[in-house]
C-alpha cells in the first residue's frame, strides 16, 4: 500500500515547471527524495501538503483525496522543515499550546520528554532559537501527535553530526512501527545511505526514478578509465562523464552492459547517492 | 475555529497590550473633542486588526498555519470573526470609557451619546476591514506592511472630515432607516469579503 501517490503532477512558473510527476512513496519505509537545489523537491513537497496548489494531477496522502480531505490529512502527517515558520515572538510553551489542541491525539508527556532529550527549555522564545533548535522542536511536535507520517523537507541542512545520527536514530524508532512512514528531502545523501529504503530522483522538475536504495546502487556503478576508450558512441552510454588529461570517471545506469562494454579496460566502482546526483546533475560531458 | 481564534490571542499578547496604550493615549489627548468617541474605537479597533493580521505574516506564519488540520476557509473565517469582535469591543470600550468619564466628571464631555454613536464606527470599521481583509490575504507578505501603511494615511487624512460628516449629519437629526439601511448594507458587504478573501486565500500558491 502506498502512503503517498502523485498522479501526473504539473506545475508551472515562469522559469521553472514540475512537469507530468507521478510518484508512489509506500507505506512503511523511508523514502529519501533527493536531487539538486531548485529542481522542484521542495514544490512537489509543498503540492503535498497543499501549499502550493497543482495546475493539473491529483493527490492521495493515506488514501485520501488532497485538498478535499486536508483536515484528516494533516490530522496524520507531521512536517518537519528546514524554514520553520513558527511565530518567533512567543516561547516554545506558548508554541505548544497554539499547536496541542488542533491535534486529536496530542501527547502532552511525550512532547515533553522530546523537549527534555533535545535540551529545549520552554521559555525559551522561537526567535532565540537557532535553526537546529527549531527543527529539534518541529521534530518534537511531529512525534508528539502520533503522525503516521513524516514529511521532511531538508530537515538535516542545519544540523551539527551529532544531532543528526541522534535524528536519524529517532527516526528509525519511529519506522519500529510498520505503519509509519517518512519521506525525507535532501540534498545530504549521506543520510540517506544510511536510513533510505527507497530513492526517488528529481532533476529539472521531472522524476528521473523511484526505486529501492539497493537497487539503484547496484544498477548504477561509476565507470573510469584512459580517454582513449571514449568515442561518441560510447559516450552516449554514460549517464555523465567527467574528462580530465589522464583519463575519464563517468556513471553509468546499466553496470552490467558497462562492464560487457569495457571488460577489464576500465575499472567498476560502486556509485553513491551523491555521484548519481551529480553526474545526472551536470549531464552529458563534464570537464575537471 | 476556537483553536485559531486562541492562536490569535496567544499570538498577540504583545500586540494586545499596544492596543490598550493606544486606546489610553488617543483617551487622553482627545476626549474633549467632540467626536473623540467614535475616533478612539475606530482607531484602536483597525490598529488592533492589523496587528492581528501583520502577526501572521512576519515569519512567513501563514506558511505554518496550512500545516495544521485546518482548511485554509477556516483561516480566513477565523480572521473575519476576531475582525467583528475587535470592533466591538473597540467601540464598546470607547463608549463605555467616554460615558464613565461624562457622568464621573460632570461638564468635562459637552456631548452626549446615543445608539447612532456605536452603529457609525462600527459600520465603519466593517466597511474598512471589508477591504482590508481581501487585499492582505491577497497580497500576503510583501504587501501587508504597505496596506497598513496606505490605510494609515488614508485614517490621517479621512479621519476628520468623516467625523464632521457625522457630526454634522446628527445636528440635522438623524434618519434612523438610513442609518440602519447602512448598517446592514455593510453587514452584507462583510460577509461578501469574506467569501471573496476565502476564495483568494484558497487559491494562493504559498
Amino acid at each position: 500500500m502506498n502512503a503517498i501517490e502523485l498522479r501526473n503532477l504539473t506545475k508551472i512558473y515562469p522559469q521553472f515547471t514540475v512537469n507530468n510527476v507521478s510518484l508512489d512513496v509506500k507505506r512503511g519505509y523511508i523514502t529519501g527524495l533527493i536531487g539538486p537545489n531548485g529542481v522542484g523537491k521542495s514544490t512537489l513537497i509543498k503540492m503535498m501538503l497543499g501549499m502550493v496548489r497543482p495546475d493539473t494531477g491529483s493527490i492521495k496522502i493515506l488514501g485520501c483525496d488532497m485538498p478535499r480531505q486536508e483536515i484528516d490529512i494533516k490530522q496524520r502527517v507531521g512536517i518537519v522543515s528546514d524554514d520553520c515558520f513558527y511565530y518567533e515572538d512567543v516561547s516554545i510553551r506558548d508554541m505548544k499550546r497554539i499547536i496541542a489542541p488542533f491535534y486529536k491525539k496530542w501527547n502532552e508527556q511525550k512532547f515533553n520528554s522530546y523537549l527534555e532529550q533535545f535540551e529545549l527549555s520552554p521559555k525559551k522564545k522561537i526567535g532565540q532559537l537557532s535553526k537546529g533548535m527549531k527543527i529539534k522542536f518541529a521534530l518534537a511536535v511531529a512525534l508528539s501527535h502520533e503522525a503516521e507520517l513524516l514529511i521532511m523537507d531538508e530537515p538535516t541542512s542545519g544540523l551539527d553530526p551529532v544531532f543528526r545520527r541522534e535524528l536519524l536514530d529517532l527516526l528509525a524508532e519511529m519506522m519500529q512501527d510498520e505503519r509509519n512512514t517518512i519521506i525525507f528531502s535532501t540534498h545530504i545523501t549521506t543520510d540517506l545511505d544510511r536510513i533510505a529504503d527507497y530513492i526517488s530522483f528529481v532533476n529539472r522538475g521531472q522524476l528521473v526514478f523511484s526505486e529501492a536504495k539497493d537497487e539503484v546502487l547496484d544498477r548504477y556503478a561509476i565507470v573510469k578509465g584512459d580517454r582513449q576508450l571514449l568515442d561518441s558512441d560510447i559516450r552516449k552510454k554514460f549517464t555523465g562523464v567527467r574528462e580530465t588529461a589522464f583519463g575519464f570517471e563517468g556513471l553509468v545506469e546499466n553496470r552490467h552492459e558497462a562492464e560487457q562494454l569495457f571488460g577489464n579496460y576500465a575499472v567498476f566502482e560502486k556509485a553513491s547517492l551523491e555521484d548519481i546526483i551529480y553526474y545526472n546533475a551536470k549531464g552529458g560531458r563534464a570537464h575537471a | 475555529m476556537l483553536n485559531l481564534l486562541r492562536k490569535d490571542f496567544i499570538a498577540a499578547k504583545m500586540s494586545l497590550g499596544m492596543s490598550i496604550l493606544i486606546f489610553s493615549i488617543f483617551c487622553i489627548f482627545f476626549m474633549k473633542k467632540e467626536m473623540s468617541m467614535h475616533l478612539v474605537g475606530i482607531i484602536t479597533a483597525f490598529a488592533t486588526i492589523s496587528s492581528l493580521t501583520l502577526n501572521d505574516t512576519k515569519n512567513h506564519n501563514h506558511l505554518f498555519l496550512v500545516t495544521l488540520p485546518v482548511s485554509r476557509k477556516h483561516i480566513v473565517q477565523a480572521k473575519y470573526v476576531i475582525s467583528l469582535l475587535t470592533i466591538f469591543v473597540a467601540v464598546l470600550a470607547s463608549y463605555g470609557v467616554h460615558s464613565f468619564v461624562k457622568i464621573a466628571v460632570p461638564g468635562y464631555i459637552t456631548v452626549g451619546y446615543s445608539m447612532i454613536d456605536i452603529l457609525v464606527p462600527i459600520a465603519i470599521m466593517l466597511v474598512l476591514t471589508s477591504i482590508y481583509l481581501p487585499f492582505f490575504y491577497m497580497l500576503s507578505e510583501k504587501g501587508a506592511p504597505v496596506l497598513n501603511v496606505i490605510f494609515f494615511f488614508i485614517f490621517l487624512i479621512m479621519a476628520d472630515p468623516v467625523a464632521q460628516t457625522i457630526h454634522k449629519a446628527s445636528l440635522n437629526g438623524i434618519n434612523y432607516p438610513l442609518v440602519y439601511g447602512t448598517l446592514f448594507s455593510t453587514l452584507l458587504l462583510f460577509i461578501a469579503s469574506c467569501y471573496v478573501t476565502v476564495y483568494l486565500f484558497t487559491k494562493k500558491d504559498l
